[in-house]
């Protein structure tokens, strides 16, 4: 449960920031937009288009800008959920102060010029108290909104509540899911409600509302940078993972021993297969367990298939430039299979992916969601001559779920997962040897590819993990009754293998 | 404080907004301490000829002096701060109290607060009314109260922009005296824009009659009354005049 408060203070932080830098776009643009009809109508619009964009692609977009720009810039973590949110929290803004500021009585403007005011007393004291209630309900509707997109913001590996909807929803663990979902809600319900009490008091001029709603904001805002505080010191090793259970028990448990040789450690979990390793190269995590076909496929663009000891030499050259280093294979595969139910498999006489050809047309494929998008699916297919009747996407743990229920009969499944055994699944064999291995192997950032220390906390675990446990890790993980979590997992496996 | 309001001259002013002109080579000279009343149809250019003198228009040729300086030199705020305005929709700040409007120009002039029941006084208002929001406040007590923040600049001269325009008969004829009390009192300059010429020739010293831009006639209400202003001023003035016998006529 502490986690909870760490994470809800970083979701604020981050939140608190981005509207910040919001407000200080939208403020001036929307005040000079509001004499300027032109402008008024391109900014909106333009605030507008970025609006429609959802959220998850608007955070997955900026990673791949922000590595373009170079410069050092850190691509993912705080810096592009900022923007990306900051982005997103413009339109309400904007609107209301370009509202605001033309729904002023004439009279009121005419007078204040008519007075003898200048441009900057009138906006003192004409313009902004009386455009204030307007302007700040619509920074109520982008807290709101900012607040919930914030979620979204693990999956470029900034700390948010969304740590727990999404790590929940990949073991489903729904406790986890509800809170990380509850706590983000009542996150935002209490802004609204402390803004409300500051436009109420802007609106009536009742000075104990805007002291109460003021303090109420204050006091949130320095919970929010608590955090910060505490955290000053010696730079934290930063684990990575992808987005499943597996990764999520391999970054505690490698997160475990390097805190136990003295680092502080972080996490950034939920990343996206391919930023993953672009982050390793650029520094962002310093350490995470990514599979040796993965590397050879997605990011050396290789499509021949080698032997084994060719394809981890070619990545450690691959990696050289970077100053990243491959520590070693922790001594199991998770490869790309497709799998079936046995009776099913059975019906349709099929035993490989041979066979699988025959069977394709009459048959549906479940797939996760990147799996018909990646150079394995291309080999298979093109390899074997497999066409599906049909093919879905699901996120992991549901596509079990459509396989078990009939709603698809062939389902692109890990190998280390343990929900093979678990549910008696057929794995179909690859004859043609068309895809390459997928060796589960441990990467270091440049910044500690030589780092002695670190290396000695980690090379124990190098060979040391067998398929089979692996596979009861990740099944003690992903079962539907009696759930560890990662963290438990992750002890379990260290006592497993004995590296306790 | 018998002192007098500034002179104010219009030379050769015209303006244009676009190719219409509103205002089309107008020459007068404002006597320091006359009330003048500009009069004519709406489209007239009376208005715009008024609010050339504050700058919140600027003439498109000839120019605007007030007691003998171009009022285009210097910054607009600091001369606009030194001539009282009054206008139709009066422009009382909502968020602020009666007092907070009627203290407004010396606030942000940087002068000290003016004595604020004294001026309600002046435009006969209780005191106890400055505490009130202007919403509070009857359409005849809101202009009140514009009036007494233009007087509390100390500003000699006042530009009222169809000042009475928007209330009642009575309440009109009320605040019409009022003020014209108070001319004569601070030794003001002033210069009233109406379409109503009873009220002009009631309040004011010399009624000017516009049309199209131009002057079209420029006398005391007297000559106007005796029909030497030109036949666009006797057709103005007929309105009235008949009312008034017609009235007289119903009395017997």
């Amino acid at each position: 449960m502490t986690e909870v408060w760490g994470l809800a203070a970083h979701h604020l932080l981050l939140s608190a920031a981005a509207l910040g830098l919001a407000l200080v776009i939208a403020l001036p643009l929307g005040l000079v937009a509001a004499r300027r009809p032109r402008l008024a109508a391109a900014s909106l619009g333009v605030a507008g288009v970025i609006q429609t964009i959802p959220g998850l692609a608007l955070l997955a977009l900026f990673y791949p800008l922000l590595l373009a720009i170079g410069h050092g810039l850190p691509a993912l973590g705080f810096l592009p959920a900022w923007l990306a949110l900051a982005l997103y929290a413009l339109l309400p803004i904007l609107r209301n102060v370009v509202a605001g500021l033309r729904g002023l009585d004439p009279a009121v403007i005419q007078a204040a010029d008519g007075l003898g005011m200048t441009a900057w007393q009138r906006l003192r004291l004409v313009e902004a108290p009386l455009a204030a209630p307007v302007v700040m309900a619509g920074i109520r509707t982008a807290t709101v909104w900012t607040i919930g997109a914030a979620t979204l913001a693990t999956t470029v590996g900034a700390s948010s509540l969304g740590n727990l909807i999404f790590s929940g929803l990949q073991s489903e663990d729904w406790t986890q899911v509800l809170t990380g979902c509850l706590a983000s809600a009542l996150l935002a319900l209490a802004a609204d409600g402390l803004l409300a009490l500051l436009e109420r008091g802007l609106a009536r001029r009742e000075r104990w509302s805007l002291i109460l709603g003021g303090t109420g904001v204050a006091i949130g805002l320095a919970l929010a940078c608590a955090p910060l505080l505490g955290g000053t010191g010696q730079r934290s090793i930063v684990v990575g993972a992808k987005n499943f259970s597996e990764q999520f028990i391999l970054a505690r448990l490698i997160g475990d021993r390097l805190e136990r040789a003295g680092y502080t450690v972080s996490y950034r979990q939920g990343l996206g297969s391919q930023v993953a390793l672009h982050a390793l190269q650029q520094g962002d995590i310093d350490v995470y367990v990514e599979y040796s076909g993965t590397i050879w496929a997605d990011a050396m663009h290789r499509s021949a298939v080698a032997p084994r000891g060719a394809t981890l030499a070619g990545i450690a050259d691959y990696l050289r430039p970077s100053g990243a280093a491959l520590v070693g294979p922790l001594g199991f595969e998770n490869a790309y299979a497709l799998a079936m139910k046995r009776p099913v498999a059975a019906a349709h006489r099929v035993a490989d992916l041979q066979g699988l050809a025959a069977a394709a047309p009459t048959l549906n494929l479940g797939a996760d969601l990147e799996y018909l998008s990646r150079p394995e699916w291309r080999a298979v297919r093109d390899g074997y001559d497999i066409r599906f009747g049909s093919t879905r996407n699901y996120a992991p743990t549901f596509m079990y779920r459509a396989l078990e229920s009939g709603q698809v009969d062939v389902i692109s499944a890990f190998s280390s997962d343990g929900r093979i055994a678990a549910d008696d699944l057929v794995v179909l064999g690859d004859p043609k040897h068309v895809q390459p291995g997928y060796d589960a192997l441990l990467l270091a950032s440049a910044a500690h590819a030589h780092d002695r220390r670190f290396l000695a906390a980690l090379t124990p675990l190098v060979g040391a993990i067998p398929v089979a446990a692996m596979r009861q890790a990740n099944y003690m993980v992903d079962r539907d009754a009696d759930k560890a979590t990662p963290d438990v997992a992750a002890q379990w496996l260290a006592a497993r293998i004995g590296r306790k | 404080m018998k002192q007098q309001g500034p002179e104010v001259r219009f030379e050769h002013v015209t303006k244009r907004f676009g190719d219409a002109a509103a205002v089309a080579g107008v020459d007068i000279a404002i006597a320091p301490g006359s009330f003048v009343a500009l009069v004519g149809g709406s489209g007239a250019g009376k208005s715009t000829l008024l609010r050339m003198v504050n700058r919140l228009e600027t003439p498109s040729e000839g120019r605007v002096l007030v007691d003998g300086r171009d009022v285009a030199e210097g910054p607009a705020p600091s001369l606009r701060r030194r001539i009282g305005y009054v206008f139709q929709s009066i422009g009382l700040m909502p968020h602020m109290s009666v007092a907070e409007n009627i203290a407004l120009v010396p606030r942000i002039a940087g002068d000290p607060a003016p004595d604020v029941a004294a001026l309600l006084e002046m435009v006969d208002l209780p005191a106890a009314l400055g505490r009130r929001a202007p919403d509070a406040l009857s359409g005849g007590q809101r202009q009140r109260v514009g009036v007494a923040r233009a007087i509390a600049t100390g500003a000699r001269l006042m530009l009222l922009d169809e000042p009475l325009g928007a209330l009642d008969p009575v309440t009109r004829d009320g605040i019409g005296q009022r003020y014209r009390d108070l001319h004569e009192r601070l030794g003001l300059t002033s210069i009233m824009v109406t379409h109503d010429m009873a009220e002009a020739l009631l309040l004011a010293d010399r009624v000017i009659v516009m049309a199209k831009g131009r002057v079209v006639g420029d006398a005391t209400p007297a000559e106007m009354l005796a029909g030497k202003a030109g036949p666009e001023a006797d057709a103005l003035v007929a309105v009235p005049a008949r009312q008034a016998q017609a009235i007289a006529a119903l009395r017997g």
